[in-house]
């Protein structure tokens, strides 16, 4: 069917006219737009036939229309690698209608007619009408765009890398704040780069440079033109200071005036300009205050003298600059001067150093030592020469000499004996008392080797090894020891010697010796004697000790023995080491001090430890050395009274076992009296009745009788029974013969039995068995005495009635039985007493009982390994808790 | 013969003591225990008093104090029962005012004579 047009209907011949005029101006419009345009513009037809191609496009691409026109584009201009994507893309868009590269403009590489790439802005749009399917493309060359950009990135980085990599740092400040800094800047303020952006610049200056710099700074943001070299100070954020160099000029920066800096660390530099400033001070101020006079003279002219030099000639430094001092030489000296200074003219060796007097201008001389060196000066060469004052030295010279004199003289008729010897141990000098000591001859040449003197020759090469090695290391030796007169008698002598020179040996040593013979002969004398003493008190039975400030000064053998330490170690050492307990010794320190100083003497018994750790008991007795004064000594005696106290010890033992036996005797009694006499009263009444109204009683009374008697006679044989059990059970008698039982089973036997002997308590007894058996290695014997005893008391001790409980419960490894009353209690101070043999608390009244019930129930439980407790309260009653291990 | 009454809480002494002094012609009555012996001394005509120490309730002594302490009853012969041999508890009851301290066991005997001295003293 063909195509319809659209315009047929509506528009007349003559219309149709104009517009097809109308187009075709349009498109030669077009053309020429299109041939004169920069760019370049192409046509393709759905084959990829090229069909329209422009000047522009000749001019980038390089084919002429005639050759590009009817050639396959993308031979033409589509570099190879991109040829398949080409191709295929077109297909896809005539196939779907759709495409990614359609009306949008794409960067990409261009293929010329020489065969160069070229880069191209490239837009293609779809052409679509009456069936034929085209498409056109722009196609810009941005080759020089490129270019630009290119060279702006190199420029950028060569900045960069100068910047950066400048040796300096470098900041630039806009509206006083830092808006680029380099990475140098950064190191050189210590202020790491993204912290110093942003930041005030003067906040990083020491506070008095902050002003100026921020006037500059303003001064360069207004707009004048300002250029400084400066040095200021940076403020380190530690607090520290140091130097900037800096040179600061205009700049701008984003198109405002900026203020830039360059800057380096200048702290180094300003410390050794300042070092060598202070150096050139010192120096100044050694030359003109040394205690040296200097003069320099060049060419017979005195170009420098420092003040001390002038000083010591008596004269002004101008005076001696214009005169020099050659007049002031004494006469004498003046030849000496003379011929050294012609010699050294004539270019001959000189010594540099002699000694000189100055005549001063008043009176008397002073002498001067001269020592003349040669040195540079301003270029050309001089003498310079010190002078130094050595009138003092002059004078001591003088001294010395007459002082050496009288030490001769007082070393001769010293009274020790004193001399010089050669190294090798003869005499070079000896005074008259070294002579008299060894009786030798004045006149004589008695002493000739100090060999002779020794007691032998043995003695000699063993003191002489030691003597020479002390005074090799510059030390004196001293020594006593037995010499030999030279008339072969022996002394007794003290013995000094050093070098006489420690740094020059050969002048040999010089002796100081004394005759000790008498002394010695009173210390043997001492020492035989202090022997004899120290014998007859090591042989003391007691110990001794000689004790100052607590620490023993000399202890005897004895005490040493007691103690358990040899004598060396308990001399020297404090008393404390023998007390037991550190406390205790100070305690008794101050007591005994007190005592000490009150009455002269101390008394006391107290233990005292063993160097085993064993602690014993010790009668102790101190008198002060000097009357009540501790701090001049004590001496102490020692008795070893551990026996006596283990006696004392055993005695007060004894004593309250007695007293025990005294309680127990008496409660004893006391039971007795109450408990036999009254069962023998009714054994005796009845006896009488019977005999004396017998034939006048009826027959029921005599059987009542009867029968008091016996159950009196059974009560009493309860009461005997009891007595022996407690007996055997404090011998320890008590049998135990445990069995396996069932405490459940025992126990209710046992209530039975109770309920028999007390049948009006029936009602009052609540038992509280578990449901399951207790059994265990009990003996059945010892339980009832536990159980009867509890259960019979619990009754007897209620009078005035009350529930009475028994409780059994079995626990882990153990069972309970308890048995509570509500009856008169236990007055609390006596529980501990109530399972004493005979013990009967206060408050029993007239309750009989033998005060033996408990100690058995106490015998039989600890028997099984078991323990009882009670608890009372005498308003409410008591609960005794038996605990029995069950294996 | 005498009215005599018995405090005694021992059961078998007291059931002897009350056979003996009826076999001997007196009028015998008795008390369990110190505080209803004390009533009923109140209470009876009587011409002596046989009394335990030890007693609960209240024990021979009190009783002897008690009657010590009324002017009526302070003449009435009183003989203390004891178990106890201390001298000192016969001191104590004589200085009560007791006429005598028998100390249990004691033989009917002595105590009929000390009765009898006691209902029938000898002028002088």
């Amino acid at each position: 069917m063909p195509h319809r047009d659209p315009f047929a209907n509506d528009l007349n011949l003559s219309d149709l006219r104009l517009s097809l005029h109308e187009l075709q101006l349009r498109e030669r419009h077009l053309v020429g737009l299109l041939g004169s345009a920069p760019d370049s513009v192409l046509g393709m037809d759905a084959q990829g036939m090229v069909t329209d191609w422009n000047p522009g496009a000749e001019r980038i691409l390089g084919w002429s229309p005639e050759e590009a026109i009817g050639r396959r584009l993308s031979e033409l201009i589509v570099p190879p690698r991109y040829r398949q994507a080409h191709e295929e893309g077109m297909r896809r868009y005539l196939q779907t209608g759709q495409s990614r590269v359609l009306n949008r403009i794409i960067e990409i590489e261009a293929l010329r007619k020489d065969g160069a790439e070229i880069p191209v802005e490239l837009s293609i749009w779809a052409i679509g009408a009456d069936g034929h399917q085209g498409f056109g493309a722009f196609v810009r060359d941005v080759s020089e765009r490129y270019l630009a950009q290119e060279s702006l990135r190199r420029s950028e980085e060569r900045y960069r890398s100068v910047v950066e990599h400048l040796g300096e740092g470098m900041v630039v400040i806009q509206d006083g704040v830092v808006v680029f800094a380099n990475p140098q800047a950064s190191d050189t303020l210590r202020v790491p780069s993204p912290q110093l952006l942003g930041m005030r610049s003067v906040d990083l200056l020491h506070p008095d440079d902050r002003v100026g710099v921020a006037e500059r700074l303003a001064r360069r943001q207004a707009g004048e033109a300002l250029s400084v070299k400066t040095e200021i100070r940076r403020l380190d954020a530690d607090g520290g200071v140091r130097w900037l160099e800096t040179h600061s000029t205009n700049a701008a920066w984003e198109g405002r005036p900026a203020t830039m800096s360059f800057f380096s660390d200048a702290t180094e530099r300003k410390a050794i300009v300042e070092a060598l400033h202070r150096s050139e001070q010192r120096y100044r101020a050694v030359v003109e205050h040394v205690d040296d006079g200097m003069v320099v003279v060049q060419d017979q002219r005195f170009v420098f003298v420092n003040p001390r030099a002038a000083e010591l000639a008596e004269m002004s430094v101008e005076d001696m600059l214009r005169e020099g001092y050659g007049h002031r030489i004494h006469p004498d000296d003046r030849p000496i001067v003379e011929e050294r200074r012609r010699r050294r003219l004539a270019g001959e060796e000189v010594p540099s150093r002699y000694e000189i007097r100055l005549l001063l201008p008043k009176a008397g001389v002073r002498w001067i030592d001269i020592g003349v060196t040669i040195v540079p000066w301003d270029g050309a060469t001089g003498t310079l020469t010190f002078f130094s004052d050595i009138t003092d030295r002059k004078a001591l010279e003088a001294r010395l000499e007459s002082t050496l004199n009288e030490r001769e003289t007082i070393l001769q008729s010293s009274i020790v004996g004193i001399a010089f010897l050669t190294p090798d141990g003869r005499f070079r000098w000896a005074n008259d008392a070294m002579l008299q000591i060894f009786g030798a001859d004045k006149d004589e040449a008695g002493l000739v080797s100090i060999e002779s003197l020794y007691e032998s020759r043995q003695q000699y090469l063993q003191i002489g090894g030691r003597v020479a090695d002390r005074i090799s290391r510059g030390e004196a030796f001293e020594t006593e020891l037995r010499m030999r007169r030279l008339d072969g008698t022996l002394l007794w002598a003290s013995l000094s010697g050093k070098a006489v020179n420690q740094f020059d040996l050969s002048q040999g040593t010089v002796w100081v010796v004394m005759d000790i013979s008498r002394r010695k002969e009173l210390e043997e004398t001492l020492q035989k004697t202090s022997s004899e003493r120290e014998a007859i008190l090591n042989t003391a039975l007691v110990g001794i000790v000689l004790s100052v400030a607590r620490r023993h000064e000399w202890v005897n053998a004895k005490f040493a023995e007691m103690v358990g330490y040899s004598r060396e170690e308990l001399m020297g050492q404090s008393s404390a080491r023998i007390h037991p307990d550190l406390q205790l010794w100070e305690r008794l320190g101050i007591e005994q001090t007190q005592a000490l100083k009150a009455d002269g003497s101390f008394r006391n018994e107290r233990q005292l430890k063993r160097r085993n750790g064993e602690v014993f008991w010790v009668q102790m007795a101190g008198r002060c050395v000097r009357d009540r004064a501790p701090d001049s000594g004590v001496i102490w005696t020692f008795l070893d009274i551990t026996e006596r106290k283990q006696a004392e010890d055993d005695t007060l033992a004894a004593l309250r076992r007695q007293r025990e036996l005294n309680g127990l005797r008496s409660r004893f009694v006391s039971m007795t009296s109450h408990e036999f006499r009254t069962p023998l009263a009714s054994i005796l009444s009845s006896a009488e009745l019977l005999k004396d109204y017998g034939d006048r009683l009826p027959a029921e009374d005599k059987a009542q009788i009867f029968q008091t008697i016996e159950s009196s006679v059974q009560r009493m044989t309860g009461m005997l029974e009891r007595v022996l059990q407690i007996g055997r059970a404090e011998a320890r008698m008590l049998d135990f013969k445990p069995l396996s039982i069932d405490l459940v089973v025992l126990c209710r036997a046992l209530v039975q039995e109770v309920l028999t002997e007390h049948p009006a308590a029936a009602d009052r007894i609540a038992v509280e068995f578990p449901p399951a058996p207790i059994v265990g290695r009990f003996d059945e014997k010892l339980l009832r005495h536990i159980v009867v005893n509890l259960l019979s008391n619990a009754i007897k001790y209620s009078p005035g009635g009350g529930a009475v409980g028994l409780r059994l419960a079995a626990l882990a490894g153990h069972c309970t039985l308890e048995v509570s009353d509500q009856g008169i209690g236990v007055p609390e101070t006596e529980i501990a007493h109530l399972f004493e043999s005979f013990h009967r608390a206060s408050n029993v009244g007239s309750i009989q009982g033998t005060g033996l019930g408990l100690a058995i129930v106490k015998n039989s439980v600890d028997l099984h390994g078991g323990e009882v407790r009670v608890r009372s309260d005498p308003q409410r009653g008591t609960v005794f808790t038996v605990r029995l291990p069950v294996a | 013969m005498a009215r005599i009454l018995i405090i005694e809480d021992e059961p078998h002494i007291r059931d002897n003591l009350v056979r003996f002094l009826k076999l001997e012609g007196h009028t015998v009555s008795f008390a369990n225990d110190g505080l209803a012996g004390l009533e009923a001394i109140r209470n009876t005509p009587l011409e002596l008093v046989i009394c335990d120490f030890m007693m609960p309730r209240m024990n021979g002594f009190e009783v002897l104090a008690a009657l010590q302490a009324d002017a009526l009853l302070r003449r009435l012969p009183f003989i203390m029962l004891s178990a106890s041999a201390e001298p000192e508890r016969l001191e104590q009851a004589l200085a009560l005012g007791a006429r005598a301290y028998v100390t249990k066991p004691f033989q009917l005997a002595a105590l009929r004579t000390l009765i009898e001295r006691n209902l029938h003293p000898t002028p002088g």
